[in-house]
């Protein structure tokens, strides 16, 4: 590697990076991906058929290493016993935040990134969101709309499998969908109940699970515990779907542990590649490429272009403005709804594995009559309805024999619903470098400083009383009512912005096809490029923007315009 | 009693990857950490485990002398197998109460050292927490001190029995009069205390297990040729 210089040094090897390298090699182009963390091994590292009883700690986790290793990474309810090796360190991954500002940032650093344990939950946006000024005046449109993704999604979806049903929903654009998963006995009651009652649809997610083989890989076969890793491939992540199509090209080279500190840059403006540190060693490196894509995850690509300062680049690369690490965002969640279903108490087990639950998608400020003048944009509901497992067992009162049987054959109907909603961009919501903390690697941590606005408070009030109104309909016993406050910021893991694009350079940091403005040869293709984020989980539209930018990368190199 | 083979064969029926012929990808062609679908997905299931050394998945070890309590005293641990046995009822095989009672003790043996992670929080790490817990369950997790309800709770039982020698000397009735006496908060005493804890205890470590999980009748973890969902109310 050393002395070559690259046709494109791609940093971070996640949903987006590992899209650019597929697309980018494919034609015909030349790669170096740099990924900061190390390899997985199946073999080593998955867990998703691993029993309880062959674990030290039977899936309660050692707390005492939780704590002092990942004391915030442990609060993701993925990082738990069985998958806590896919989440970072954090106190070699340290940030800051105002005391009064909480912030919880979670993050995978290995070779897929955090494609390993995320929830697969998949939607288009749709002009909603990428015209959502226009269509109420807040904040900026996107210097692209649906129709310019449109393909993209396509491409994305045919090849890394979205299960879903066809629903017609303008607000929610239909992929192009797998057979969808099913409901479950008493999501199909809440179906009949919420539909008639409120006219809301009720369907089951869409998730990049495969309900039927595809390209290769094989179904599903239904064992729910994707965020462990997944032998036969059949979810989505980048190290068995993206990644293995660029390195079949021959034009793919991967080098692990190298934790990419900035940009180098030369005289000209341009950049002639990255520095990065080894992440065993502590060695420092350079890469020299003729292009480079940030694809690190959204707060990452920002900290690499807040630190890429020169004296050309005072305030980093991509900040002439003082726009980069602004107008942070995460959904805002109202969580822990439910109750039991009391005529659905069974003596029987019923089969459990599917890998989603259900969803009520947004109905309000859209189209419908459903209007609400107190707040702008939108939420969703979602949930799942399941037997309990063993949840009544302690509450179930008496001993021995007769207890045993009481908490064997009184099952209990469990229905959860909670609600996700959008939060707007604002100015107010950033990151910068933080003046003192450092990483393991000497890298400037970031200091984040996000909090909700009236917005986000005025809509929790309208998600809270719909909840309430759903509990009602249906019913529900032994209720826990939803949470009093919205959820830390960042708890969604959605976070997006704070490099985004526009058309107007004093305003955005990204042209519309991912290129910081004013420098033509660096790009930034993860969630820091979006403008507004919806109430929709926003990794199938991180990705369909990767290959956006993708192609016209290969097209404007090809041309010798780059 | 069915083997974990036979189950995990029962639960194949369906032959989701039995007949499947995909392209196994050779994990060599590949950069480090890149992979292909498994074609032997049913051997890993089957064996239960990562089957490379060095990950960092704590598992269960044989051990290779007897096992010694790292938090109970011999007597202690003498009563808390009577305890757990009472909670399970008469069936229970020693086999799972040893393996309840082994997970109990490492549970209660590291409770002193997570309580001290717990102190240790830096201040924004527990700011976080507060955010996202409440501070009444941050401070349960700083303050609450198992070892304790657990020696007064198990001492309580012996000054109770005091006059037939400690806990464990009573014969069964007299044990099961004794923690009925406990149980299901009808009192507030150290022993009442030790019984609320216990009981969580037991109902964690045997509904894990391999029994537990069978008598409970759990259909998941499992392989299926179609996704689940309702089968009869509505088609
Ligand atoms: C538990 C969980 C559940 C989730 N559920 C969903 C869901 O249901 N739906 C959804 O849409 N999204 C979900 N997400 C979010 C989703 O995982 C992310 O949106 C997505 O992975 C982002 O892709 P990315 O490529 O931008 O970043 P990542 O996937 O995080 O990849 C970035 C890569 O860059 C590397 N990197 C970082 N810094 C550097 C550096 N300095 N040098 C070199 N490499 C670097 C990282 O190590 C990492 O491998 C979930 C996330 C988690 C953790
Ligand atoms: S539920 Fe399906 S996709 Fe998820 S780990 Fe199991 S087999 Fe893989």
């Amino acid at each position: 590697m050393a002395g070559k210089t690259y046709d494109v040094i791609v940093v971070g090897s996640g949903a987006s990076g590992g899209w650019v390298a597929k697309e980018l090699t494919e034609k015909g182009i030349e790669v170096l991906m740099l990924e900061a963390g190390p390899p997985r091994v199946p073999t080593r590292d998955f867990t998703e058929h691993i029993w309880p009883y062959q674990l030290k700690y039977r899936g309660f986790g050692n707390q005492k290493k939780l704590l002092s290793d990942q004391p915030v990474q442990r609060l993701c309810y993925a990082c738990d016993d069985y998958s806590h090796q896919f989440f970072v360190n954090d106190s070699e991954h340290p940030y800051t935040f105002p005391a009064g500002k909480p912030f919880m940032w979670i993050r995978g650093r290995q070779v897929g990134g955090k494609t390993f344990c995320w929830a697969r939950v998949s939607y288009r946006y749709s002009d909603f969101e990428f015209k959502g000024a226009s269509h109420d005046g807040y904040g900026q449109d996107w210097p692209i709309s649906y129709k310019d993704l449109e393909p993209y999604y396509d491409r994305v979806e045919s090849y890394i499998g979205v299960s879903g049903s066809y629903e017609g929903l303008e607000q929610l654009p239909d992929s192009r969908f797998l057979p969808p998963m099913r409901l479950s006995c008493g999501e199909l009651v809440a179906k009949e109940i919420v539909e008639k009652k409120f006219g809301w649809k009720l369907i089951v997610d869409r998730s990049a699970n495969l309900t039927v083989p595809l390209n290769g890989r094989p179904a599903c076969h239904y064992c729910d515990e994707c965020q462990r890793g997944c032998f036969t491939a059949s979810y989505f992540n980048s190290p068995s779907v993206t990644l293995p199509a660029a390195a079949r090209t021959g034009r793919f080279h991967l080098v692990s542990d190298a934790v990419v500190s900035h940009l180098i840059m030369n005289s000209e403006g341009r950049a002639d590649g990255v520095a990065y540190i080894d992440r065993t060693t502590r060695d420092t490196r350079e890469a020299r490429g003729k292009i480079v894509v940030l694809a690190a995850s959204a707060l990452e690509s920002t900290r690499i272009l807040l630190n890429s300062r020169s004296r050309n680049f005072p305030n980093g690369v991509g900040n002439a403005h003082g726009v980069l690490g602004h107008y942070l965002m995460d959904h805002t969640t109202l969580e822990d709804g439910g109750g039991t279903m009391p005529a659905l108490q069974s003596s029987v087990r019923e089969p459990v594995g599917r890998p989603c639950g259900y969803i009520i998608p947004k109905y309000v400020n859209t189209v419908g009559p459903h209007k609400n003048k107190n707040f702008l944009r939108g939420y969703y509901f979602a949930g799942d309805g399941r037997q309990e497992l063993y949840g009544h067992a302690a509450s179930t009162p008496g001993l021995g024999r007769e207890w045993r049987d009481k908490v064997r054959s009184r099952i209990p109907y469990s229905f959860s619903v909670y609600a996700q909603g959008e939060c707007l961009p604002r100015y107010d919501n950033y990151v910068t470098l933080d003046r003192e903390k450092k990483d393991a690697w000497g890298i400037p941590a970031l200091h984040i400083h996000a909090s909700y606005g009236e917005n986000e408070l005025a809509m929790a009030k309208a998600m809270r009383d719909h909840l309430g109104e759903i509990m009602d309909a249906l019913k529900l016993e032994d209720r826990t009512p939803p949470r009093d406050e919205l959820n830390i910021f960042g708890k969604n893991i959605h976070e997006c912005g704070t490099a985004r694009m526009g058309n107007d350079p004093k305003t955005s940091v990204l042209n519309a096809y991912n290129q910081v403005h004013g420098v033509k040869n660096v790009f930034v293709t993860d969630g820091a490029c979006f403008v507004t984020q919806g109430c929709w989980e926003p990794t199938l539209t991180i990705m369909a923007i990767s290959v956006r930018a993708a192609d016209y990368i290969a097209d404007e190199y090809r041309k010798g315009n780059i | 009693m069915q083997t974990r083979r036979q189950w995990l064969m029962r639960v194949a029926g369906g032959a989701v990857l039995a007949g499947w012929s995909g392209v196994d990808l050779a994990a060599a062609e590949f950069p480090p950490g890149l992979y292909g679908p498994s074609r032997d997905h049913l051997g890993h299931a089957l064996a239960g485990h990562p089957v490379e050394p060095g990950g960092e998945t704590e598992l269960v070890q044989v051990r290779a002398a007897a096992f010694q309590p790292a938090f109970f005293q011999p007597n202690e641990y003498r009563t808390l197998r009577q305890l757990t046995g009472i909670i399970l009822g008469e069936s229970a095989d020693a086999a799972i109460v040893h393996e309840i009672d082994e997970w109990i003790d490492l549970t209660i043996s590291e409770a002193a050292s997570v309580r001290a992670a717990a102190r240790a929080l830096s201040p924004l790490h527990r700011t976080l927490a507060i955010h996202f817990y409440g501070a009444e369950q941050v401070r349960h997790l700083e303050e609450f001190d198992a070892q304790r309800v657990v020696r007064e709770g198990l001492a309580w039982l012996d000054t109770e029995a005091h006059h037939a020698g400690g806990f464990t000397e009573l014969d069964s009735e007299e044990q099961m009069a004794l923690v009925h006496r406990i149980s299901d908060a009808k009192s507030d005493n150290a022993g009442a205390r030790l019984f609320t804890y216990l009981k969580e205890r037991v109902v964690d470590g045997f509904y894990t297990s391999r029994a537990g999980l069978d008598e409970l009748g759990y259909r998941g973890n499992a392989f299926y040729a179609s996704p689940p969902g309702c089968e009869h109310l509505y088609g």
